[in-house]
Protein backbone atom coordinates (compact mmCIF):
# COMPACT_ATOMS: atom_id res chain seq x y z
CA UNK A 1 0.00 0.00 0.00
CA UNK A 2 1.40 3.35 -0.48
CA UNK A 3 1.63 5.45 2.42
CA UNK A 4 3.93 8.20 0.88
CA UNK A 5 4.39 9.95 -2.25
CA UNK A 6 8.10 10.30 -3.55
CA UNK A 7 7.47 10.86 -7.11
CA UNK A 8 6.21 14.49 -6.10
CA UNK A 9 9.60 15.74 -4.90
CA UNK A 10 12.21 17.40 -7.52
CA UNK A 11 14.85 14.47 -8.73
CA UNK A 12 17.44 16.80 -7.51
CA UNK A 13 16.62 17.18 -4.07
CA UNK A 14 16.28 13.29 -4.13
CA UNK A 15 19.72 12.40 -5.48
CA UNK A 16 20.96 15.16 -2.92
CA UNK A 17 18.86 13.76 0.37
CA UNK A 18 20.02 10.38 -0.79
CA UNK A 19 23.25 11.10 -0.69
CA UNK A 20 23.81 12.89 2.24
CA UNK A 21 21.67 10.35 4.50
CA UNK A 22 24.00 7.09 2.92
CA UNK A 23 26.93 9.22 3.37
CA UNK A 24 26.35 9.47 6.93
CA UNK A 25 25.62 5.87 7.20
CA UNK A 26 28.37 5.06 5.20
CA UNK A 27 30.27 7.19 7.82
CA UNK A 28 29.04 5.41 10.52
CA UNK A 29 30.98 2.75 12.43
CA UNK A 30 28.85 2.03 15.57
CA UNK A 31 24.56 0.15 15.84
CA UNK A 32 23.58 3.48 17.55
CA UNK A 33 24.82 5.41 14.64
CA UNK A 34 22.79 3.29 12.31
CA UNK A 35 19.94 3.35 14.75
CA UNK A 36 19.67 6.94 14.54
CA UNK A 37 19.49 7.01 10.44
CA UNK A 38 17.57 3.54 10.16
CA UNK A 39 13.97 5.23 10.59
CA UNK A 40 14.76 7.16 7.12
CA UNK A 41 15.07 4.24 5.15
CA UNK A 42 12.07 2.06 6.61
CA UNK A 43 9.68 4.64 5.83
CA UNK A 44 11.06 4.58 2.56
CA UNK A 45 11.12 0.68 2.59
CA UNK A 46 7.24 1.08 2.87
CA UNK A 47 6.82 4.21 0.73
CA UNK A 48 5.86 2.29 -2.03
CA UNK A 49 4.74 -1.79 -3.30
CA UNK A 50 7.80 -3.44 -1.49
CA UNK A 51 7.69 -6.83 -4.19
CA UNK A 52 10.23 -5.53 -5.98
CA UNK A 53 12.49 -3.88 -3.95
CA UNK A 54 12.74 -7.35 -1.35
CA UNK A 55 14.03 -8.99 -4.93
CA UNK A 56 16.48 -6.55 -5.25
CA UNK A 57 17.19 -6.65 -1.58
CA UNK A 58 17.90 -10.37 -1.35
CA UNK A 59 19.68 -10.24 -5.03
CA UNK A 60 22.43 -7.43 -2.79
CA UNK A 61 22.45 -9.67 0.58
CA UNK A 62 23.28 -13.00 -1.42
CA UNK A 63 27.21 -11.41 -0.80
CA UNK A 64 26.28 -11.17 2.89
CA UNK A 65 26.66 -14.92 3.31
CA UNK A 66 30.53 -14.65 2.56
CA UNK A 67 30.71 -11.55 4.17
CA UNK A 68 29.36 -13.71 7.34
CA UNK A 69 31.15 -16.89 6.92
CA UNK A 70 34.97 -15.34 5.74
CA UNK A 71 34.77 -12.38 8.35
CA UNK A 72 34.78 -13.64 11.59
CA UNK A 73 37.34 -16.75 10.38
CA UNK A 74 39.65 -13.81 9.31
CA UNK A 75 39.24 -10.94 11.32
CA UNK A 76 42.33 -10.07 12.94
CA UNK A 77 40.81 -9.27 16.40
CA UNK A 78 39.00 -12.48 16.44
CA UNK A 79 35.91 -14.13 15.69
CA UNK A 80 33.69 -11.75 18.23
CA UNK A 81 34.95 -8.92 16.34
CA UNK A 82 34.93 -10.35 13.15
CA UNK A 83 30.57 -11.01 13.75
CA UNK A 84 30.50 -7.85 15.12
CA UNK A 85 31.95 -6.10 11.94
CA UNK A 86 29.81 -8.20 9.34
CA UNK A 87 26.34 -7.63 11.61
CA UNK A 88 27.50 -3.77 10.97
CA UNK A 89 27.97 -3.97 7.64
CA UNK A 90 25.20 -5.98 7.18
CA UNK A 91 22.95 -3.41 8.48
CA UNK A 92 24.70 -0.63 6.69
CA UNK A 93 24.46 -2.01 3.09
CA UNK A 94 20.90 -3.06 3.71
CA UNK A 95 20.16 0.74 4.93
CA UNK A 96 22.24 2.48 2.12
CA UNK A 97 20.69 0.10 -0.64
CA UNK A 98 16.64 1.34 0.24
CA UNK A 99 17.44 4.79 0.33
CA UNK A 100 19.40 4.49 -2.72
CA UNK A 101 16.85 2.56 -4.74
CA UNK A 102 14.06 4.96 -3.70
CA UNK A 103 15.43 8.18 -4.14
CA UNK A 104 17.85 7.59 -7.04
CA UNK A 105 17.78 4.44 -9.12
CA UNK A 106 13.84 4.64 -9.13
CA UNK A 107 14.26 7.88 -10.96
CA UNK A 108 14.72 6.10 -14.37
CA UNK A 109 17.58 6.84 -16.63
CA UNK A 110 15.84 10.32 -17.97
CA UNK A 111 15.44 11.84 -14.91
CA UNK A 112 19.30 11.04 -13.77
CA UNK A 113 20.34 12.50 -16.94
CA UNK A 114 18.29 16.07 -15.80
CA UNK A 115 20.48 15.94 -12.78
CA UNK A 116 23.68 15.66 -14.06
CA UNK A 117 22.77 18.46 -16.35
CA UNK A 118 21.86 20.69 -13.24
CA UNK A 119 25.58 19.40 -12.07
CA UNK A 120 27.15 20.42 -15.57
CA UNK A 121 28.21 17.18 -16.26
CA UNK A 122 30.25 17.25 -19.65
CA UNK A 123 27.84 16.60 -22.64
CA UNK A 124 30.25 14.36 -24.16
CA UNK A 125 29.62 11.73 -20.51
CA UNK A 126 25.69 12.44 -20.51
CA UNK A 127 25.34 11.60 -24.42
CA UNK A 128 27.80 8.16 -23.79
CA UNK A 129 24.99 7.63 -20.81
CA UNK A 130 21.70 7.91 -22.89
CA UNK A 131 23.40 6.17 -25.95
CA UNK A 132 24.86 3.15 -23.61
CA UNK A 133 21.44 3.05 -22.38
CA UNK A 134 20.05 2.60 -25.17
CA UNK A 135 22.03 0.26 -26.84
CA UNK A 136 21.79 -1.88 -23.56
CA UNK A 137 17.89 -2.46 -24.37
CA UNK A 138 18.54 -2.88 -28.31
CA UNK A 139 21.50 -5.40 -27.64
CA UNK A 140 20.53 -7.55 -24.80
CA UNK A 141 18.04 -9.74 -27.08
CA UNK A 142 20.90 -10.42 -29.81
CA UNK A 143 23.07 -11.53 -27.08
CA UNK A 144 20.58 -13.63 -25.12
CA UNK A 145 20.33 -15.12 -28.43
CA UNK A 146 23.66 -16.23 -29.08
CA UNK A 147 24.35 -17.45 -25.64
CA UNK A 148 21.24 -19.79 -26.14
CA UNK A 149 22.61 -20.85 -29.36
CA UNK A 150 25.89 -21.82 -27.79
CA UNK A 151 24.16 -23.67 -25.42
CA UNK A 152 21.48 -25.57 -27.36
CA UNK A 153 24.24 -26.24 -30.32
CA UNK A 154 26.75 -27.34 -27.63
CA UNK A 155 25.27 -28.23 -24.48
CA UNK A 156 28.37 -30.64 -22.69
CA UNK A 157 30.81 -28.05 -23.53
CA UNK A 158 33.32 -27.24 -21.26
CA UNK A 159 36.63 -25.68 -20.39
CA UNK A 160 39.02 -24.54 -23.52
CA UNK A 161 36.09 -25.10 -26.16
CA UNK A 162 33.48 -23.24 -24.26
CA UNK A 163 35.72 -20.63 -23.35
CA UNK A 164 36.74 -20.14 -27.40
CA UNK A 165 32.88 -20.35 -28.17
CA UNK A 166 31.88 -17.12 -25.87
CA UNK A 167 34.76 -15.25 -27.14
CA UNK A 168 33.99 -15.89 -30.68
CA UNK A 169 30.50 -14.79 -29.57
CA UNK A 170 31.69 -11.89 -28.20
CA UNK A 171 33.91 -11.10 -30.59
CA UNK A 172 30.98 -11.29 -33.39
CA UNK A 173 29.25 -9.21 -31.98
CA UNK A 174 31.65 -6.22 -31.48
CA UNK A 175 31.99 -6.61 -34.76
CA UNK A 176 28.01 -6.11 -35.98
CA UNK A 177 28.47 -3.43 -32.90
CA UNK A 178 31.32 -1.83 -34.47
CA UNK A 179 29.47 -1.54 -37.88
CA UNK A 180 26.43 -0.58 -36.07
CA UNK A 181 27.84 2.58 -34.09
CA UNK A 182 29.23 4.00 -37.52
CA UNK A 183 26.00 3.68 -39.59
CA UNK A 184 24.52 5.38 -36.09
CA UNK A 185 27.24 8.03 -36.12
CA UNK A 186 26.21 9.04 -39.44
CA UNK A 187 22.61 9.32 -39.23
CA UNK A 188 23.25 11.32 -36.05
CA UNK A 189 25.69 13.58 -37.78
CA UNK A 190 22.85 13.89 -40.69
CA UNK A 191 20.28 15.18 -37.89
CA UNK A 192 22.68 17.89 -36.60
CA UNK A 193 25.35 16.25 -34.67
CA UNK A 194 25.22 15.79 -30.94
CA UNK A 195 24.48 18.73 -30.26
CA UNK A 196 21.27 19.59 -28.62
CA UNK A 197 21.17 15.33 -28.02
CA UNK A 198 20.00 15.42 -24.68
CA UNK A 199 17.86 18.06 -24.44
CA UNK A 200 16.75 19.14 -20.03
CA UNK A 201 13.63 18.21 -19.01
CA UNK A 202 12.44 20.82 -16.81
CA UNK A 203 12.43 20.74 -13.38
CA UNK A 204 10.81 22.36 -10.48
CA UNK A 205 12.49 22.92 -6.50
CA UNK A 206 9.65 23.71 -4.45
CA UNK A 207 9.29 24.43 -0.66
CA UNK A 208 9.19 20.92 0.18
CA UNK A 209 11.66 19.89 -1.72
CA UNK A 210 13.83 22.30 0.42
CA UNK A 211 12.01 21.28 3.86
CA UNK A 212 12.94 17.46 2.80
CA UNK A 213 16.49 18.55 2.13
CA UNK A 214 16.57 20.27 5.80
CA UNK A 215 15.22 16.78 7.26
CA UNK A 216 17.71 14.86 5.94
CA UNK A 217 20.90 17.11 6.60
CA UNK A 218 19.36 16.77 10.30
CA UNK A 219 19.05 13.14 9.97
CA UNK A 220 22.34 12.68 8.47
CA UNK A 221 24.21 15.11 11.34
CA UNK A 222 22.40 13.25 14.23
CA UNK A 223 23.57 9.91 12.73
CA UNK A 224 27.35 11.37 12.16
CA UNK A 225 27.00 12.96 16.07
CA UNK A 226 25.91 9.96 17.27
CA UNK A 227 28.79 7.85 15.81
CA UNK A 228 31.21 9.88 16.65
CA UNK B 1 34.82 -7.53 -8.41
CA UNK B 2 31.87 -5.00 -7.05
CA UNK B 3 32.28 -3.89 -3.71
CA UNK B 4 29.07 -3.17 -2.54
CA UNK B 5 27.59 -0.36 -0.32
CA UNK B 6 28.41 -0.48 3.51
CA UNK B 7 32.08 -1.77 3.21
CA UNK B 8 33.63 1.13 2.69
CA UNK B 9 34.87 4.25 4.57
CA UNK B 10 33.92 7.55 3.86
CA UNK B 11 38.01 8.59 3.33
CA UNK B 12 38.77 5.56 0.99
CA UNK B 13 34.99 6.57 -0.88
CA UNK B 14 36.13 10.12 -1.28
CA UNK B 15 39.71 8.69 -2.64
CA UNK B 16 37.93 6.91 -5.20
CA UNK B 17 35.60 9.56 -6.24
CA UNK B 18 38.45 11.58 -6.98
CA UNK B 19 40.79 9.23 -8.73
CA UNK B 20 37.59 8.26 -11.45
CA UNK B 21 36.88 11.54 -11.86
CA UNK B 22 40.54 12.41 -12.90
CA UNK B 23 40.48 9.67 -14.93
CA UNK B 24 37.49 9.83 -16.66
CA UNK B 25 37.84 13.72 -17.11
CA UNK B 26 41.04 12.22 -18.85
CA UNK B 27 39.45 10.03 -20.73
CA UNK B 28 36.81 12.28 -22.13
CA UNK B 29 39.00 14.71 -23.46
CA UNK B 30 40.94 12.15 -25.12
CA UNK B 31 37.23 10.91 -26.76
CA UNK B 32 36.93 11.99 -29.96
CA UNK B 33 33.16 13.26 -30.22
CA UNK B 34 32.81 10.81 -33.66
CA UNK B 35 33.83 7.62 -31.53
CA UNK B 36 31.23 8.36 -28.84
CA UNK B 37 28.18 5.90 -30.46
CA UNK B 38 31.42 3.29 -30.80
CA UNK B 39 32.69 3.64 -27.01
CA UNK B 40 28.45 3.13 -25.79
CA UNK B 41 28.11 0.69 -28.03
CA UNK B 42 31.25 -1.37 -26.88
CA UNK B 43 30.00 -0.06 -23.36
CA UNK B 44 26.84 -1.84 -23.60
CA UNK B 45 28.17 -4.80 -25.55
CA UNK B 46 30.70 -5.22 -22.63
CA UNK B 47 27.79 -4.43 -20.08
CA UNK B 48 26.07 -7.06 -20.98
CA UNK B 49 28.26 -9.92 -21.96
CA UNK B 50 29.37 -9.40 -17.99
CA UNK B 51 26.20 -10.83 -17.38
CA UNK B 52 26.74 -14.47 -19.05
CA UNK B 53 27.47 -16.92 -16.81
CA UNK B 54 30.23 -18.97 -17.91
CA UNK B 55 30.76 -22.41 -16.14
CA UNK B 56 33.57 -22.80 -14.28
CA UNK B 57 34.73 -26.50 -12.33
CA UNK B 58 31.72 -27.13 -10.26
CA UNK B 59 30.38 -23.60 -10.49
CA UNK B 60 30.14 -20.88 -12.66
CA UNK B 61 31.27 -17.02 -12.65
CA UNK B 62 30.17 -14.43 -15.05
CA UNK B 63 33.26 -12.59 -17.36
CA UNK B 64 34.05 -9.08 -15.97
CA UNK B 65 35.98 -8.24 -19.55
CA UNK B 66 38.63 -5.75 -18.03
CA UNK B 67 41.23 -6.82 -20.36
CA UNK B 68 39.32 -6.79 -23.83
CA UNK B 69 37.32 -3.41 -22.86
CA UNK B 70 40.89 -1.95 -21.77
CA UNK B 71 42.13 -3.32 -25.45
CA UNK B 72 39.50 -2.11 -27.59
CA UNK B 73 38.93 1.26 -25.96
CA UNK B 74 42.15 2.75 -24.33
CA UNK B 75 41.44 6.21 -22.22
CA UNK B 76 37.74 5.91 -23.23
CA UNK B 77 38.27 2.40 -20.94
CA UNK B 78 37.28 5.07 -17.97
CA UNK B 79 34.07 6.73 -18.86
CA UNK B 80 32.73 3.56 -20.56
CA UNK B 81 33.09 1.82 -17.03
CA UNK B 82 31.35 4.85 -14.96
CA UNK B 83 28.30 4.85 -17.46
CA UNK B 84 28.34 0.73 -17.74
CA UNK B 85 28.81 0.49 -13.24
CA UNK B 86 26.26 3.54 -13.15
CA UNK B 87 23.72 1.82 -15.42
CA UNK B 88 24.32 -1.72 -13.98
CA UNK B 89 23.43 0.09 -10.32
CA UNK B 90 20.27 2.14 -11.55
CA UNK B 91 19.09 -1.13 -13.44
CA UNK B 92 19.93 -3.76 -11.56
CA UNK B 93 21.26 -2.75 -7.92
CA UNK B 94 24.46 -4.18 -8.89
CA UNK B 95 27.45 -2.31 -6.74
CA UNK B 96 26.06 0.86 -5.82
CA UNK B 97 26.50 4.93 -6.21
CA UNK B 98 28.43 5.96 -3.32
CA UNK B 99 31.28 3.26 -4.10
CA UNK B 100 30.70 4.07 -7.65
CA UNK B 101 34.13 5.85 -7.53
CA UNK B 102 35.75 3.22 -6.10
CA UNK B 103 34.55 0.27 -8.40
CA UNK B 104 35.27 2.37 -11.38
CA UNK B 105 38.58 2.65 -10.46
CA UNK B 106 38.96 -1.00 -9.46
CA UNK B 107 37.80 -1.84 -12.79
CA UNK B 108 38.82 0.69 -15.43
CA UNK B 109 42.59 0.75 -14.20
CA UNK B 110 43.97 -2.94 -14.86
CA UNK B 111 41.86 -2.23 -18.39
CA UNK B 112 44.29 0.99 -18.83
CA UNK B 113 47.05 -0.58 -17.58
CA UNK B 114 46.82 -3.71 -19.76
CA UNK B 115 46.08 -1.33 -22.73
CA UNK B 116 49.69 0.67 -22.16
CA UNK B 117 51.56 -2.09 -20.95
CA UNK B 118 50.30 -5.37 -23.96
CA UNK B 119 47.80 -3.31 -26.92
CA UNK B 120 51.03 -3.42 -29.18
CA UNK B 121 51.93 -6.92 -28.53
CA UNK B 122 48.47 -7.65 -29.17
CA UNK B 123 48.00 -5.93 -32.11
CA UNK B 124 51.15 -7.91 -33.75
CA UNK B 125 48.83 -11.41 -32.74
CA UNK B 126 51.59 -12.29 -29.82
CA UNK B 127 48.81 -14.81 -28.10
CA UNK B 128 51.09 -15.30 -24.39
CA UNK B 129 50.43 -11.43 -24.33
CA UNK B 130 46.69 -11.76 -25.08
CA UNK B 131 46.40 -14.29 -22.48
CA UNK B 132 48.62 -12.24 -19.74
CA UNK B 133 46.34 -9.12 -20.36
CA UNK B 134 43.24 -11.02 -19.29
CA UNK B 135 45.11 -12.60 -16.62
CA UNK B 136 46.58 -9.54 -15.19
CA UNK B 137 43.51 -7.33 -15.54
CA UNK B 138 41.39 -9.38 -13.06
CA UNK B 139 44.18 -9.62 -10.21
CA UNK B 140 44.85 -6.18 -10.64
CA UNK B 141 41.19 -5.43 -9.82
CA UNK B 142 41.28 -8.07 -6.98
CA UNK B 143 44.28 -6.44 -5.65
CA UNK B 144 42.18 -2.87 -5.90
CA UNK B 145 39.23 -4.32 -4.11
CA UNK B 146 41.19 -6.16 -1.37
CA UNK B 147 43.26 -2.68 -1.00
CA UNK B 148 39.88 -0.61 -0.98
CA UNK B 149 38.57 -2.86 2.22
CA UNK B 150 42.18 -3.40 3.98
CA UNK B 151 42.14 0.75 4.09
CA UNK B 152 38.74 0.95 5.30
CA UNK B 153 39.26 -1.16 7.97
CA UNK B 154 41.97 -3.23 9.25
CA UNK B 155 39.63 -5.94 10.36
CA UNK B 156 38.61 -5.98 6.73
CA UNK B 157 42.63 -7.05 5.62
CA UNK B 158 42.23 -11.12 6.33
CA UNK B 159 38.89 -10.67 3.85
CA UNK B 160 40.74 -8.86 1.60
CA UNK B 161 43.31 -11.67 1.28
CA UNK B 162 40.82 -13.94 0.33
CA UNK B 163 39.15 -12.36 -2.11
CA UNK B 164 42.09 -11.85 -3.71
CA UNK B 165 42.95 -15.41 -4.00
CA UNK B 166 39.05 -16.18 -5.05
CA UNK B 167 39.84 -14.16 -8.22
CA UNK B 168 42.73 -16.46 -9.22
CA UNK B 169 40.21 -18.78 -10.88
CA UNK B 170 38.63 -16.04 -12.99
CA UNK B 171 41.57 -14.55 -13.80
CA UNK B 172 42.31 -17.94 -15.85
CA UNK B 173 39.18 -17.76 -17.38
CA UNK B 174 39.56 -14.21 -18.28
CA UNK B 175 43.09 -15.16 -19.64
CA UNK B 176 41.53 -17.66 -21.84
CA UNK B 177 38.66 -15.73 -22.96
CA UNK B 178 41.10 -12.37 -23.99
CA UNK B 179 43.21 -14.69 -25.59
CA UNK B 180 40.64 -16.58 -27.68
CA UNK B 181 39.02 -12.94 -28.47
CA UNK B 182 42.02 -11.26 -29.30
CA UNK B 183 43.07 -14.13 -31.94
CA UNK B 184 39.36 -13.84 -33.37
CA UNK B 185 39.31 -9.71 -33.53
CA UNK B 186 42.80 -9.83 -35.56
CA UNK B 187 41.30 -12.26 -38.49
CA UNK B 188 38.28 -11.33 -38.08
CA UNK B 189 38.42 -6.99 -37.75
CA UNK B 190 41.90 -6.12 -36.98
CA UNK B 191 41.05 -2.28 -37.00
CA UNK B 192 38.66 -2.94 -33.60
CA UNK B 193 41.66 -3.90 -31.88
CA UNK B 194 43.67 -0.42 -33.69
Amino acid sequence: MRILRIDVFDPRCRVLCALLLAGALAAARSLPGLLTGCAVPVVLFFAKGSKDLIKNLLHVNALTIAVWLVLPLTAPSGWLAGLELAFLVTCKLNLISVTLIRMVAELGIEQIDSVLIWCRVSEKMRVLLLLTARYVFLLRDRLGTMTRAIRLRAPGLRGKPLYAAFACMLGTTLIHSSDRAERSMLALNCRGGMKGFSQCRPLNWRFQDTLLCAFFAANAAAVVAVSL
Amino acid sequence: MHISEGFLSPQVLAAGWVAAGVGTAIGLKKLDPDKIVRVAVFSSVFFLASLINVPIGPSSTHLSLLAPMGLVLGWSVFPAVLVALLLQTVLLQFGGLLVLGVNTVNMALPGLIVYLLFSSRVRRGNAASSFAAGFLAIMLGALGVGTALSLSDPEMAGAAKVVFAAHLPLALVEGAVTFFMAGFLKKAAPDILN
